[in-house]
């Protein structure tokens, strides 16, 4: 192991003679930089692997052979070495990433970026505060020259403008330094802090105190005294700005983080107060900003104040060097990866305005790269910053810390907006014509050396936190990464194997799921293999689709079985990231998809938020089940994670995402959002009332709220459906509308309600799975969704058509197929809770219902066929054979209603006592009775009189042909308006005009805009000019005074 | 206008922070911590004279090794961020006026005096006032002097290179030495400690002293040209 | 004690309310220098000599005849790098100055918001 002295020993002794190998040639010169560069990174990843064994002794340096306070000394302990790893492994791949750059200005240039890494080493090490003065100047130096080095003048401004912020916060940090030296007698940071200085509460320490770390927060970039740094990262050359955001900063985060203990008392939370502003301000301000650079410098900003805030409150709630160093870490990594990550691919890529990133597409793998990068800092799993992310809540929820935790969560929902906004753009932005720049094979490997750190950190950290089922919850990721190796092949071969590593899930899950856990494991796992099935309908497949299938169907299944809240919440962000970049794939999917994983993110946040209350009641909480002793929290709890659900099955209020989202997925996926995935908000309800009931506000039940809310969904979704002119925008609102009866059915908390509930769930499935999929066909095979441009395709489909015409009875819930069941469970409920109002609006909406199933087979399959569509062919066997699976499926449950009805209310018996008995097959209530046989065989006797009574009375009648109707030779300029079908029901939209103002997506809209607004109006306090953003550290040396002297 | 009020403003609030900072200060008294050992041991422990010196070439040599570096660092950054790039042309700095013959020979008189005098600071900077920094700034300023009398006056650029190169490198030798021989890094003691009060003694503080003498005085040197040659 | 804090808070005055970019340097340089003074001030006891162990000091009451060295060790580590920062800053408005002919904070700001 190398002593830590070596490092300015080498560091110096090799920067001083560079310079005079130049005559040796250039790569002499970069030969030796990076050999040295590789020592640095070779010694610190030595301390680490030494100081990954417990208990190893802290390595201390004495230098001039004296011991401190007489000399300076150095320490390198486990924090210090993870910094140093971390700091050096990115010094070489910077240097590797930066070496042309640097090539470009000569010997002295790669001098520069050395004593910049020996800075950095010193900041870490040093346990003087004055030396750590000196490696803070050190590193600023070589910062400022490297920031200069391209000679632009958008460079050299932002340099200027880092140099007096720089140059005040010294003279600044020299002030207190010296103050306290006279305080103390010691310029030891153990000794300083061993003086316990700031416990005097003298003006003179306090003030000292006040400069010292009034410097460091400048120099940590806080809000509003951080002007130059967002001029620095937009100008500086990426690889420079990677140096900057992810190196010094980290490192000077760290100095801060040593020297914190000399703080006092008001200082914590002051930490926490200017951190958290700087978190959401810098990602308010963000929210505007279309340069890519700069969108970065702020969300780096964002990172270091949420790290101020961090250090804050471990400090602020006395737990330094517990659960804190944790977060503190995970935070860190997370940022100090994907930013520098980030920053290269934007050097690779050269292009300032995120809107024309779309130029990755041309790279696929730098786009890989660019999005895990990306939601690495939005924190999903399984990434540091997850970890870090709920580790942090969970703490702050333990000491009732509603503030920050609102606060931080607002932050980082705003960071991802306008991360997956930007993620959007890539994927799916308008196609750049200009050719990717010629990509250099150094520093690809690089960028995608820190992807992998990044997710090796991730998963790292993550397996220390889920001790429990670890596996369990890996799952989902590790069956996707086996289907990705897959990817290259046929779609048959990734289809099957897709298929059989969901088998293998479902085979391990099947001991673990039991009762209503696995109803939904079974629906989810069986539903998925059907859809994947039904998937192979085209031919190709972009890469990452089926991985990205398995990610979602396996993380769903997980819930199932997930008993700890944060193996819960880890599969649902899991199955959140995969849903949201399937629908992604989608050809017009930008906005649509954005608003989808917006709205769940913003749920899923106040999921956590809620867990994090729970916190609060029971310290340390782990399972679902102590939700049941939330006890004065309840309500709150319930509230916060019902909202997670309740975007999922795009209730009224959250539903704005779903039917763009429904519409522009492809179409199979659609099917598969419609009919599985909505069914995770169920899940998630049904979990919320088995351990938290229906928590009382007042005297109000929340499970009342909750009907109402289904109720009105139904309602509402069913009245938009019928206005639809897009086949698939139809079928959204309708699954809308249909998942609202299902809330309805939990929110009745009775043994019939949820019969009605998990009966409905499975029919929907069904119905609602075949229907998507056979509109799937016939768009595959017609090109368009508007059902005006179709006609006449019951000859040409009547496989498709039969399908639909099933998917419509079972949907409309007339007899005799499983709808009516669903229905009569439903309504029966109803009245049996005597919620009759809600039994009005139910059986009204399932009238309108008839409206728009009407409208799938008139407007599709009956009438003339459109001329163009004349030699369309039935849709393909592949997508066919699922159909008909789910077909029988529906008729097997409406024959035989008991072999389903009968598990299922054992499954609800242990929750609510059965109200519904049985008098052999035949279903009894208090109210009527059911039997599916019966039934069955009435319909179809009635059907097929009827039918034949038709057919005998139109005997006579003459068919019509296309050229029967002629336009008399004017060609219209809107052709839709000749059709039939368009407009069907307009008098009904004329009469319920006031009820359709889309009240809810004007708020949502208004939210939007004026968030947006309000952060632009807000960065203009950053006018550019040197001498304001002067003026702006003086004025947070103010408020900052006022803040701790006030405390 | 506004702008001036609120500059105003914010200096007089600054005033007044510091001065609700600095109403009590006192001054010092009595030598208290880290300064009363040194004070009290230092003769035996280093035998330099010169207190300051010993604190900073020995008992907190690792800042001023980082202070060089920091002069380093700025030498290079100036000669990085002044250099020629291709499409620049030649420097053509226009001199408006030759200096005066007195100027001129003054100039050529005193600077071998001047460095002479550089030399002195830094080899006595443990006995007496002075020392690396102050004799290398004393060198650069003959060197400033020759500049203004004589504008189009060249420096030896491989000489100067080297010299400051291997300045800083032995330094860095030095510092090493004492690692093996003595204490630690920079400690001083591996060379005799001397006679208390003579040229050579304190060990290698005045080996580092010359070392970094040579160094500072090359790399203002060097700082001042870049300038000149691109003087507006 | 209070000329350093004077010189700080002038120094500060010039940057932030004189446009051109060297007087603002300056005005720093100036800030810089109260710094300094302050430094040296903090070390000094008033009544004794310079911490040179020479014949004025008997060495063995040292402890009571000179100033603190320690700050004026300080200092002269604060001094050099101020002037490093300055002579890179200089280097920077020089490099400005031929990119657009202009001395003056306000006509930097492509960069903002």
């Amino acid at each position: 192991m190398v002593a830590p002295i070596y490092i300015p020993v080498v560091a110096l002794g090799v920067s001083f003679l560079l310079p005079l190998f130049d005559r040796f040639g250039k790569k002499t010169v970069n030969g030796l930089f990076l050999l040295t560069l590789t020592f640095f990174a070779a010694a610190a990843l030595r301390w680490l692997s030494y100081f990954s064994v417990a208990n190893s002794p802290v390595i201390h340096v004495f230098t001039a052979g004296f011991a401190p306070p007489l000399s300076i000394n150095l320490q390198v302990g486990l924090e210090e070495a993870l910094l140093l790893a971390a700091v050096n492994v990115l010094a070489l791949a910077g240097a590797v990433y930066l070496l042309d750059h640097l090539n470009a200005a000569g010997t002295k240039a790669r001098v520069l970026f050395l004593l910049f890494t020996l800075g950095m080493n010193g900041l870490v090490m040093t346990r003087d505060i004055f030396n750590l003065f000196v490696f803070l100047e050190i590193t600023s130096i070589a910062a400022y020259a490297l920031i200069g080095l391209d000679l632009k003048l958008h460079s050299l401004a932002a340099g200027f403008k880092y140099m007096i912020a720089g140059s005040l916060a010294s003279i600044f940090l020299l002030f207190g330094i010296i103050l306290l030296y006279q305080a103390s007698g010691t310029l030891n940071i153990d000794g300083m802090i061993a003086a316990n200085l700031s416990a005097g509460n003298n003006p003179l320490i306090q003030g000292a105190i006040f400069m010292l770390f009034l410097s460091f927060f400048i120099e940590m970039k806080q809000f509003p005294a951080n002007g130059w740094a967002l001029d620095v990262y937009q100008a500086a050359h990426p690889g420079v700005a990677a140096m900057i955001s992810a190196g010094s900063s980290g490192a000077i985060f760290f100095a801060l983080y040593k020297i914190f203990p000399l703080a006092g008392d008001s200082w914590y939370l002051t930490a926490a107060i200017s951190g958290s502003a700087t978190f959401v301000a810098s990602n308010w301000m963000a929210l505007r900003q279309k340069q890519a650079t700069r969108l970065l410098g702020y969300s780096s900003v964002g990172q270091m104040g949420l790290l101020l805030a961090v250090l804050g409150f471990s400090f602020y709630y006395r737990q330094p060097h517990t659960a804190y160093g944790y977060i503190l870490a995970a935070l860190f990594f997370n940022h100090f990866f994907a930013k520098a990550g980030l920053y290269w691919i934007a050097g690779i890529i050269k292009k300032d305005k995120t809107a024309s990133w779309a130029v990755l597409l041309q790279n696929p793998l730098l786009l890989f790269f660019f999005g895990l990068f990306v939601l690495a800092l939005i924190g999903f799993p399984p990434f540091a910053g997850f970890w870090g992310k709920w580790a942090l809540m969970m703490n702050l929820g333990g000491e009732r810390a509603w503030y920050a935790i609102s606060f931080l969560l607002l932050g980082s929902l705003l960071e991802a907006v306008y991360y997956l906004r930007w993620l959007g753009q890539a994927v799916r932005g308008e196609p750049e014509k200009e050719p990717l720049p010629a990509t250099d094979v150094p520093q690809l490997t690089v960028t995608g050396l820190f992807a992998l750190i990044s997710l090796a950190v991730g998963i790292w950290l993550g397996g220390s936190l889920l001790p429990k089922d670890f596996w369990t919850y890996a799952f989902p990721v590790i069956l996707a990464a086996v289907v990705f190796l897959f990817d290259g092949f046929s779609v048959y071969l990734r289809v099957s194997a897709s298929l059989v590593v969901m088998t293998f899930l479902g085979y391990y899950l099947y001991p673990t799921a039991q009762g209503i856990s696995f109803y939904f494991a079974f629906i989810f796992i069986l539903g998925g293999m059907l859809m994947l099935m039904a998937s192979l309908y085209k031919k190709e497949r972009s890469a990452g689709f089926y991985p990205l299938l398995i990610l979602m169907f396996s993380s769903l299944a997980v819930l199932t079985v997930a008993d700890t809240l944060l193996g819960f919440f880890m599969s649902w962000e899991l199955m959140t990231v995969s849903s949201y970049l399937l629908i992604l794939r989608g050809r017009k999917s930008r906005e649509p998809a954005l608003l989808y994983v917006l709205f769940s993110l913003g749920g899923a946040l106040a999921m956590l938020a809620g867990f994090a209350v729970l916190q609060a009641v029971r310290p340390g909480a782990e399972y679902w089940a102590e939700l049941a002793h939330a006890g004065d929290y309840a309500v709150i709890i319930y509230f916060l994670i019902s909202l997670a659900f309740l975007v999922k099955v795009a209730a009224l209020g959250w539903h704005i995402w779903a039917p763009d989202a429904y519409a522009e997925a492809e179409d199979d996926l659609t099917a598969m959002l419609s009919a599985i995935l909505s069914k995770a908000g169920i899940w998630g309800l049904l979990l919320l009332a088995v351990f938290m009931g229906a928590p009382l506000w007042h005297s109000l039940s929340l499970s009342t709220v909750l009907g109402w809310l289904g109720t009105l969904t139904a309602f509402f979704a069913t009245l938009y459906a019928i206005f639809q002119e897009d086949a698939k925008r139809l079928l959204a609102w309708s699954s809308i509308g249909q998942v609202g009866y299902i809330v309805m059915g939990v929110a009745m908390m009775s043994h019939l309600g949820w019969l009605a509930a998990l009966w409905h769930t499975l029919n929907h499935f069904l119905f609602k799975g075949l229907l998507f999929l056979a509109i799937a066909g016939v768009i595959h095979r017609t090109g368009t969704r508007n059902m005006y441009e179709m006609g006449g395709l019951i000859k040409r489909m009547p496989f498709t058509f039969f399908s639909v015409l099933i998917g419509i009875i079972a949907l409309s819930g007339v007899p005799p197929l499983t709808g009516f069941g669903g229905k009569w469970l439903l309504y029966e409920a109803l009245i049996e809770k005597g919620w009759y109002l809600q039994a009005g609006v139910a059986f009204f909406a399932s009238t309108i219902a008839f409206l728009y199933c009407y409208r799938l087979i008139h407007a599709i399959f009956l009438g003339i066929p459109k001329p163009d569509q004349l030699q369309v062919r039935e849709a393909p066997f592949r997508i066919l054979f699922p159909q008909y699976i789910l077909i029988a499926f529906i008729f097997v449950f409406s024959l035989k209603p008991a072999w389903l009805l009968k598990p299922l209310s054992a499954m609800v018996a242990p929750y609510f006592t059965p109200t519904l008995g049985w008098q052999g097959d035949t279903a009894v209530s208090s109210l009527g009775y059911w039997n599916g046989t019966v039934m069955m065989i009435l319909v179809v006797f009635i059907f097929a009189l009827v039918l034949l009574n038709l057919l005998w009375m139109s005997r006579g009648s003459k068919k019509v042909k296309p050229f029967n109707i002629v336009y008399a030779a004017e060609k219209p300029d809107r052709p839709q308006t000749t059709h039939y079908a368009w407009h069907f029901f307009a008098p009904y939209q004329r009469a319920m005009r006031p009820l359709l103002k889309p009240l809810v997506r004007h708020f949502w809209q208004g939210v939007g805009e004026w968030t947006a607004t309000g952060g632009s109006v807000l960065r203009r306090i950053y006018n550019g000019n040197g001498q304001s953003y002067a003026m702006l550290i003086l004025l947070f040396a103010i408020i900052l005074f006022a803040l701790t002297a006030g405390a | 206008m506004v702008r001036r009020a609120f500059s105003l403003l914010l200096i007089l609030a600054l005033a007044g922070i510091f001065f609700s900072i600095l109403k009590g200060w006192t001054p010092m008294t009595e030598l208290s911590g880290v300064a009363r050992d040194y004070v009290a041991n230092e003769k035996e422990q280093l035998g330099a004279m010169n207190l300051v010196t010993a604190i900073v070439v020995t008992y907190r040599g690792l800042d001023t090794l980082g202070e060089v570096t920091v002069l380093f660092l700025a030498a290079s950054g100036v000669a990085v961020l002044l250099r020629r790039k291709r499409d620049e042309a030649a420097a053509t700095v226009k001199i408006k006026r030759a200096a005066s013959e007195i100027v001129t020979t003054g100039a050529s008189l005193l600077s071998p005096f001047i460095v002479m005098f550089g030399a002195y600071i830094f080899l006595n900077g443990h006995l007496s006032p002075g020392g690396g920094f102050q004799g290398g700034a004393v060198i650069a300023s003959a060197v400033l002097l020759l500049f203004l009398a004589h504008p189009d006056y060249k420096l030896k650029h491989a000489v100067l290179n080297i010299i400051e190169s291997f300045s800083g490198f032995a330094y860095v030798l030095v510092g090493l030495l004492g690692l093996f021989l003595a204490g630690g890094f920079l400690d001083n003691r591996f060379l005799p400690l001397g006679h208390f009060g003579s040229l050579l003694s304190a060990g290698a503080i005045p080996v580092i002293y010359v070392l970094i003498g040579l160094k500072v005085g090359t790399e203002l040197a060097t700082i001042l040209e870049n300038m000149k040659g691109r003087a507006l | 004690m209070i000329l350093g804090v004077a010189l700080v808070l002038i120094g500060f005055w010039g940057l932030i309310s004189r446009k051109n970019m060297i007087k603002m340097i300056l005005g720093l340089a100036i800030a810089e220098t109260g710094l300094q003074l302050i430094m040296v001030t903090i070390g000094y006891i008033d009544g004794r000599t310079a911490p040179i162990l020479d014949g004025a000091v008997n060495t063995l009451l040292a402890v009571r005849q000179v100033v603190d060295p320690v700050p004026q060790a300080l200092v002269l580590t604060a001094i050099v790098i101020g002037v490093a920062v300055n002579a890179l800053m200089l280097t920077f408005v020089i490099r400005l100055y031929q990119k657009k002919q202009s001395l003056n904070i306000s006509d930097y700001k492509d960069l903002k918001w």
